[in-house]
């Protein structure tokens, strides 16, 4: 049931990212809703879980558009690792540490994109980029993610719910 | 899931190890395997529905938003339709005159005729980094690599890697992009390359112009003959500003091009693969 809900959750995020999304640019950026709904279940699944759902929601990105495959599909993977370790003093109710979390993410993912795509290809205008894509991107996702976090929160809640009776019988 | 939980390093290790050697195994060139052409059929007809019910808002929302000018530019292009339909009558004659002179001459076609396929675009690369997006026709519609892309009579880009139902397509303006060109009115040649930061604008960069080239504001940028992959003749767009470039040797041009990259909906897929056995 997990694993049909959470396979049907990445497939559909990646259509309405590719197609909706790209009506709602803003700063000639597109939110980057990939990396809340990972960040969303590494908070919600811890890091197991987090790097494999990370890796799974790169890997459908980088298969349909990427140039070669494995660049998101790691990326992804370090970001739910990293998002899925205990965070002390954390409740799954807060908004404060998906919006960080997200925030720090989405920074980490474009400048290592940025790094490893346009800096070994001699790109060197790094504050450009900063300007125009990075830090856009990084405002615009964070900003998206404290509805889309409600959103992944109820649907994990759900899936809890309908888990724990059948955890009782073994 | 519980031995991933359990060996939560060794999982992240492998991964990884996995990620690198597929990165490197794909780097030059890779052709689809079952996995991705499955995912195809997965994904792409999905993409196709939300896409046009996208699309279905978009477009009405733009009516209601143009109410107003739709009158005068119905006016305006009445007009200029009687004057294309003039020009199209004496391009005919011409053509056929050409025609007969070079068949006189026994010349090789030049400029080839192009057989048209249409394509929807169905998708955009969600990244911010590039601008790639996916066409309806595969390879199982006769769709393959290195086709070229054109819409509203310009150059939009090529299919970059086919799949069985759906098609990558990398355009101009697309930072990896690379089109060999030529100036209409004076002949002087160039490489037409995307930047990020023009791509925005619609912009593109034309490098390598000869510094003694007399290449002017307005002059019509086409695709030249020595590419392999594009056909010669098809426009790419307009000279907006010459400057000489860094190195002293070249001067580079900012071209603005003919297609509007931000609102594609519908593309032109030619048929033809040019000089093909090149290409492998």
């Amino acid at each position: 049931m997990r694993l049909l809900i959470t396979t049907l959750t990445i497939l559909i995020n990646f259509i309405l990212q590719t197609t909706v999304f790209q009506y709602i640019e803003f700063w000639g950026v597109r939110p980057n809703a990939s990396i809340i709904l990972i960040v969303s279940f590494a908070i919600l699944r811890y890091d197991g879980e987090g790097a494999i759902i990370g890796f799974f929601t790169g890997l459908l990105q980088d298969i349909i558009f990427g140039n070669v495959i494995g660049i998101h599909a790691f990326l992804g993977m370090v970001i739910g690792y990293f998002c899925g370790k205990p965070f002390k003093d954390f409740y799954a109710e807060n908004y404060l540490l998906p919006l960080l979390l997200v925030f720090i993410s989405t920074a980490f993912y474009e400048f290592a994109y940025y790094i490893i795509v346009f800096f070994f290809r001699g790109r060197l205008e790094f504050f450009f980029y900063l300007r125009r894509i990075i830090l856009p991107s990084v405002i615009y996702t964070s900003l998206f993610s404290i509805p889309t976090y409600r959103f992944f929160y109820g649907i994990n809640k759900r899936l809890e719910r309908k888990e724990k009776p059948k955890r009782k019988l073994f | 899931m519980d031995f991933i939980n359990k060996h939560k390093r060794l999982t992240f290790l492998i991964l990884t190890i996995f990620c690198i050697v597929v990165a490197i195994i794909t780097l030059n060139y890779r052709r689809p395997t079952f996995i991705e052409n499955f995912m195809g059929y997965i994904v792409s007809p999905s993409q196709e529905v939300t896409g046009n019910i996208g699309g279905f808002f978009q477009t009405r929302i733009n009516f209601i938003s143009n109410l107003s000018e739709l009158d005068s530019e119905n006016q305006r292009l009445r007009e200029e339709n009687e004057l294309l339909q003039l020009e199209a009558n004496r391009a005919a004659l011409l053509d056929k005159d050409n025609q007969e002179l070079r068949n006189l001459l026994e010349l090789v076609q030049r400029y080839p005729e192009l057989n048209l396929v249409g394509a929807d675009v169905i998708a955009r690369d969600s990244s911010n980094w590039s601008n790639k997006f996916s066409i309806n026709l595969g390879t199982r519609d006769g769709v393959f690599d290195n086709q070229v892309i054109l819409a509203n009579g310009g150059l939009v880009g090529r299919v970059f890697r086919a799949y069985s139902n759906f098609s990558q397509v990398i355009t101009l303006i697309d930072d990896n992009s690379s089109v060999s060109a030529i100036s209409a009115r004076t002949g002087d040649t160039g490489f037409v390359r995307g930047d990020l930061r023009l791509a925005e604008r619609g912009l593109v960069r034309m490098e390598n112009i000869a510094l003694n080239a007399d290449i002017l504001e307005n002059d019509l940028i086409i695709t030249s003959n020595l590419g392999l992959i594009y056909p010669p003749g098809i426009t790419i767009g307009i000279v907006r500003e010459v400057r000489p470039d860094g190195s002293g040797l070249f001067k580079y041009a900012i071209i603005e091009t003919a297609v509007d990259f931000r609102n594609l909906e519908t593309v032109l897929v030619v048929s033809d693969v040019f000089d093909r056995e090149f290409i492998d």
